[in-house]
């Protein structure tokens, strides 16, 4: 063996336990959530539950969890729809028709980027309540569906559609809504799928505009009812473990699942841009 | 003239209808906001007594050592997050190209998993871990004899926050370097293998070039995100002990929705708003130029 392969092989190695200590402290999360009160106070802690046990996600059914989970799954399915219909239209629009106030609307969109979300809350929410959205489900799906990222993205996919494509379509007669639904649709399904995935990650991670916009237990999400569960008096770890277990895993899922349409959303944004 | 000018928009009417619906939601709740969080800036708007301020909201957050302090807050975080990040998955994303491309994507997939959590876990997650009396990272520092370390401290809260926040948000950098990685063509190292190229000077003298746009991307990402960060502070410290990590949009927030000083708070919007417009162009302006060669 040479000296670069050497190299090659302690570098892979640094990789591999660089992974391991960025999964250690989910595993620590995960295994936490299994063990008994007692036991994830203890000192020296327990590297895996000895006595593995349930009771901690029992007793997380005694508060509004599954409520909270099911409101999450609404919310952020109704999201998504809205925000993959409304895009794709907007995306069509600023990638394939031209018309003159195109290029200034995109670059407004693409302006509003740099203003920071948190940075609009207080107008944001004040129409929240002129609206009547204050503790409604509504109130956490309309505000999402104005996401110029999203537009952005797609509208980078959808440029790589050839316009040889739509030019033919036309001639055989086919209308701009008919291009849209039956060709644009289609063609662009991975960057709809990319923002499909990336709408639900965020608005199911989504916290602080749940937080102003929820009022009362029963309404609230997965992320906003685990949080509450810190407030009792004595802080219970394995609860609040298993808590954040049942928040995360749903979305971790979906993102091994559909890696690659998070990958290709990430990168075209960046070697486009 | 004019009906020149119809005609022209009726022939356009298609691109206007498909944008429509977007721009409705976008001008509701990003365009207006915007302009009203600018107009409000220059009220009094608190829940007791509201009327033109003028510059008066800005004069007195200038002359607030809390707001300054979490500028500096602000700045310090920004300073310490976006050579990290930028440092540390450029070499993750060279490490990583060095296995297959099966193994590549588990990889990706490791240092992107923290990015899609969602913040309450990731918050009680590192709060368990970092506990003083009973987390686990104190009691293995004890295993060494070291002396247990308060993470969350006045002196220490802001750098642990930070490294917290690397951990959720290098994912999406190392994926979109190594996308850039992957499209440096093979015969240019292999060129410089036979010139005897050893594997730094490689890395130092092809792929840091070649990647040069998309390091500048991240970099200007990073830094707009930076700025941006928010929930996972709140979440994390809320901002303390005796603001330590109060950055300029917890300090808003507090504001708003704790003193219900409106006014205020949107000035904070404001100013921060303007900072990060003038340091991404700043990035674009002196980055670029070196870019092209």
């Amino acid at each position: 063996m040479n000296k670069s392969n050497l190299i090659v092989v302690m570098l892979k190695l640094l990789l591999v336990i660089a992974a391991v200590l960025f999964l250690f402290p989910f595993y620590w999360m995960i295994s936490s959530s299994f063990k008994e009160m007692s036991i994830a106070f203890q000192i020296p802690p327990q590297f895996y539950p000895h006595h593995p046990t349930l009771n901690n996600y029992i007793k997380l059914l005694d508060t509004n969890a599954a409520k909270w989970f099911l409101n999450s799954v609404f919310v952020s399915a109704s999201t998504t729809l809205a925000v993959v219909f409304i895009t794709s239209m907007a995306a069509y629009s600023l990638a394939k028709i031209n018309f003159r106030a195109g290029k200034f609307i995109f670059s407004i969109f693409v302006g509003s980027m740099t203003i920071p979300g948190a940075a609009l809350l207080i107008p944001q929410f004040k129409i929240a309540i002129e609206l009547n959205l204050i503790n409604t489900y509504l109130g956490l799906i309309v505000p999402a569906i104005a996401a110029p990222y999203m537009i952005f993205l797609l509208r980078q996919f959808m440029k790589t559609v050839p316009q040889e494509v739509l030019e033919s379509a036309k001639m055989d007669g086919c209308s701009e809504m008919g291009i849209y639904y039956r060709i644009m649709l289609p063609l662009s399904t991975p960057g709809l799928a990319a923002i499909a995935i990336f709408t639900f990650v965020q608005s199911w991670n989504d916290y602080i505009w749940q937080l102003l916009i929820i009022k009362n237990s029963e309404m609230m999400t997965l992320p906003l009812g685990v949080a509450t569960l810190i407030d009792a008096e004595a802080v219970d770890w394995g609860l609040i473990m298993a808590g954040s277990v049942v928040t995360s895993l749903p979305v971790v899922i979906i993102f091994i699942s559909f890696q690659k349409y998070f990958v290709q959303g990430l990168t075209v944004g960046a070697v486009k841009g | 003239m004019l009906k020149r000018e119809f005609n022209l928009l009726y022939k356009e009417r298609f691109g206007f209808l498909f944008v429509a619906p977007a721009l409705l939601f976008f001008a509701l709740f990003y365009l207006y906001p915007i302009l009203d969080a600018i107009k409000v800036s220059f009220y009094k708007y608190t829940y007791y007594s509201s009327g033109w301020a003028g510059i008066g909201n800005y004069q007195s957050l200038l002359q607030d050592d809390v707001f300054l302090r979490s500028v500096k807050n602000t700045l310090l975080i920004v300073i310490m997050f976006v050579p990290a990040t930028l440092i540390i998955s450029f070499i993750l994303s060279i490490f990583i190209s060095l296995f297959r491309t099966r193994l590549q994507s588990v990889f990706k997939a490791v240092f992107y998993i923290p990015a899609v959590t969602s913040i309450v876990s990731i918050t009680f997650m590192w709060q368990y871990l970092l506990n003083y009396d009973f987390g686990l990272l104190n009691y293995l520092l004890g295993l060494f004899d070291i002396d247990k370390v308060n993470f969350l401290s006045y002196d220490r809260a802001i750098v642990t926050t930070t490294v917290v926040v690397l951990t959720i948000s290098l994912g999406g950098p190392i994926v979109i370097l190594s996308a850039a990685l992957g499209g440096i063509p093979v015969s240019y190292y292999e060129a410089a293998e036979l010139d005897g190229a050893s594997f730094w000077r490689k890395h130092i003298r092809i792929t840091l070039p070649m990647m040069k746009p998309t390091i500048l991307f991240v970099a200007v990402t990073s830094t707009i995100g930076a700025f941006q960060l928010f929930a996972i502070i709140l979440l994390f410290t809320a901002g303390g002990p005796n603001y330590a990590t109060t950055t300029i949009l917890l300090l808003l927030y507090q504001e708003a929705f704790v003193n219900g000083d409106y006014g205020r708070a949107n000035a904070m919007a404001v100013i921060l708003s303007i900072i990060i417009v003038i340091i991404a162009w700043l990035q674009f302006k002196f980055l670029r130029t070196d870019i092209e060669y």
